[in-house]
């Protein structure tokens, strides 16, 4: 398989589980305010509701500096967050930086693939944007829905050879990432509800739904919720999809599989930092994550320093980079 | 020549910030007359440094410090050698007819070069900037037509490092008609694009540039210059290939200029940018110092 084709394949995957988990945290912390109506736990400006998501997203200068003196509500963040298309990171462009990608490898995937792709694509250009501001939900949803299905779809029905491996590792490595950001984007938080004796329930559900991992949750863990177990849950567990540990584990997988290489070996620097990335979280004794200078934080940076390193990784061994004297041409004569 | 540059750049937040990510372009170019021996580049708080070459064959580094910090320092040491460019004379052998042969051709090579770019628009004034290019004979250097377009430059500009910031639109340098060595670039590259040569920006170290003995940089009321970060430009001669020339000096480059990336304008070239999470406003502050080191026998 040409290195360009193996690429685009890999960004298909990061873009579309990007795009999904954009979309739920949105519709997540909409019905966060339902249960817990802002303010409550001395949120912030009453207009400002939406914040959270996007400081989660690390949008808030972006937000602030494309629309000045606009409150962080509700319409704000469906328009900044989902419809914009001039902006790279809303929902409707990264969608279309997916389908792009799929374009580029129109013939490697599926038709049936190509198809949910394309008609997704082309569902969210035709949004009704006064409709989407007035019930984000069922949009929402709908786009989590689209983006699940297109990967049963390409489960289903591509062909499992080493596209397949790479689309399952910018699946994987881009939802490791989030999984993580999420739950430093609101660790803080949910430990002063904790230390503050309130209940936890809503915003650690809250967290647990963002990754889809709330009933996965109450499967494990009956007692009454607290905030570490949703941080290690989220990090440790080996049996949920979504977890760091899982996800790493998978990128691991996928990458092996790229060159066959059998456990406890490695042919790639790909394959070294993955498995690094994985001993460090599968081997960690839970308790020494809470342990840094700034707690749950430093263990969480460390998690994400691995998954940039994992990412770079993989460009260098699978992608095509052109040696450096290439490089040198014309343009650089005196 | 050579010369060691340590080039020291530092962000202060005043809250604490995370996931850092920033991209560098510091390090200088190796071309056919300018040797890099050595570049280092780190970061405080540490974190892994990658690289690529960007599109213009710039060297690119990059990283991401994801713990909290309230500090964050990038530290670029480089020991480079220039050795001496062709005289301009030899510039002058291209004439006017070479290049109008030529025009089509380069306008498909260096599209890029000729186009409006971001910080340098399609504006009205270029127009006057540049000489009339039709009313010129087939015999005369082009050359000279450049060289009458940085002197018009010059007319309209006086140095002034402090009467723009970073962000100033090359239209508010023209009114203001002063400018530091970035606007004098921008304001040249309009005016040889819209001469028809390709021209890019380029981003670098000046050596001394306007001490005692060298030349002042016109306007500059005899403040010194020393060694700094500079910007010049350079233009396209068919035949020739990339001239360099210091608009802020009136002058050709020499040895005293160490080219560190070209590009369209200044977008193309920021030696430092990045982004962050956090709520905390930023200071910055940056250090450069420049020696000239002995020439060694090359063991290498």
């Amino acid at each position: 398989m040409l290195s360009r084709i193996g690429e685009s394949i890999y960004w298909l995957a990061r873009f579309l589980e990007r795009a999904k988990n954009v979309a739920r945290f949105l519709d997540v912390h909409a019905q966060l305010l339902l249960e817990q109506p802002w303010g409550t736990l001395g949120d912030g400006p009453a207009n400002e509701t939406f914040l959270p998501v996007f400081s989660l997203l690390g949008e808030t200068d972006e937000f602030r500096a494309a629309w000045p003196g606009r409150p962080a509500d509700r319409a704000a963040a469906v328009d900044h967050l989902v419809l914009d298309l001039d902006r790279p990171s809303s929902v409707r462009s990264i969608v279309r930086a997916a389908r792009e990608n799929g374009r580029a490898v129109r013939d490697r995937i599926s038709r049936e693939m190509w198809e949910e792709l394309n008609t997704f694509h082309h569902a969210l250009v035709g949004l009704e944007a006064e409709a989407v501001r007035e019930h984000p939900h069922a949009t929402l949803i709908d786009i989590c829905r689209r983006i699940q299905r297109i990967y049963g779809v390409a489960e289903a029905t591509l062909l499992h050879d080493g596209g397949f491996l790479l689309f399952r590792t910018g699946l994987f490595l881009e939802r490791a990432g989030l999984t993580a950001r999420l739950l430093r984007g609101r660790w803080f938080k949910l430990q002063a509800v904790e230390f503050r004796g309130l209940p936890v329930e809503p915003l650690g559900a809250a967290i647990l739904k963002a990754a889809s991992a709330f009933e996965a949750y109450r499967k494990v863990h009956h007692a009454r919720m607290e905030a570490r177990r949703v941080a290690e849950f989220l990090l440790f567990e080996p049996a949920f999809p979504r977890t760091v540990r899982f996800c790493l584990a998978s990128v691991d997988y996928a990458v092996r599989g790229l060159r066959r290489s059998p456990p406890g070996s490695s042919s790639t620097i790909a394959e070294r930092a993955t498995g690094r990335a994985l001993a460090d979280l599968a081997y960690a004794e839970p308790g020494r994550a809470f342990k840094g200078q700034f707690g749950l934080d430093d263990f969480l940076a460390r998690v994400l320093d691995h998954c940039d390193r994992i990412g770079e990784a993989i460009a260098e061994s699978h992608f095509l980079h052109l040696p450096e004297e290439m490089l040198v041409d014309f343009r650089s004569a005196p | 020549m050579r010369y060691r540059v340590s080039h020291t750049t530092e962000y202060r937040y005043d809250d604490s910030v995370y996931e850092s990510h920033n991209e560098l372009r510091l390090s200088p170019l190796a071309t056919p007359l300018q040797r890099v021996h050595r570049f280092e580049v780190r970061s405080e708080p540490r974190a892994r440094m990658f690289s690529y070459h960007d599109w213009l064959g710039n060297v690119v580094h990059y990283f991401n410090v994801h713990p909290i910090h309230e500090r964050l320092t990038i530290r670029a040491e480089s020991v480079v050698s220039v050795s001496p460019r062709p005289k301009s004379d030899v510039w002058r052998q291209v004439a006017v007819g070479d290049f109008r042969r030529e025009r089509d051709r380069l306008r498909e090579t260096y599209y890029e070069f000729l186009a409006p770019s971001t910080r340098v628009p399609a504006l009205e004034a270029w127009r006057d900037l540049a000489p009339d290019i039709d009313a010129a004979g087939d015999g005369e250097a082009l050359y000279d037509l450049v060289s009458e377009a940085f002197a018009r430059v010059h007319a309209r500009l006086a140095y002034d490092r402090d009467a723009t910031r970073a962000d100033t639109p090359v239209d508010r340098v023209l009114a203001l008609g002063r400018g530091s060595s970035k606007d004098f670039s921008h304001v040249l590259i309009g005016a040889l694009r819209g001469l028809g040569v390709p021209t890019r920006y380029v981003s670098g170290y000046g050596f001394h540039l306007g001490e005692p003995g060298a030349e002042a940089p016109p306007g500059a009321s005899g403040r010194p210059f020393p060694f700094l970060s500079h910007a010049w430009v350079e233009a396209f001669l068919p035949g020739v290939g990339w001239c360099g020339i210091d608009p802020t000096h009136a002058r050709p480059v020499d040895l005293r200029y160490v080219k560190v990336a070209v590009g369209r304008d200044y977008d193309d070239v920021v030696p430092v940018k990045g982004v962050f999470r956090g709520s905390g406003r930023q200071d910055l502050g940056v250090f450069i110092e420049m020696w000239s080191v002995p020439e060694r026998e090359e063991v290498d």
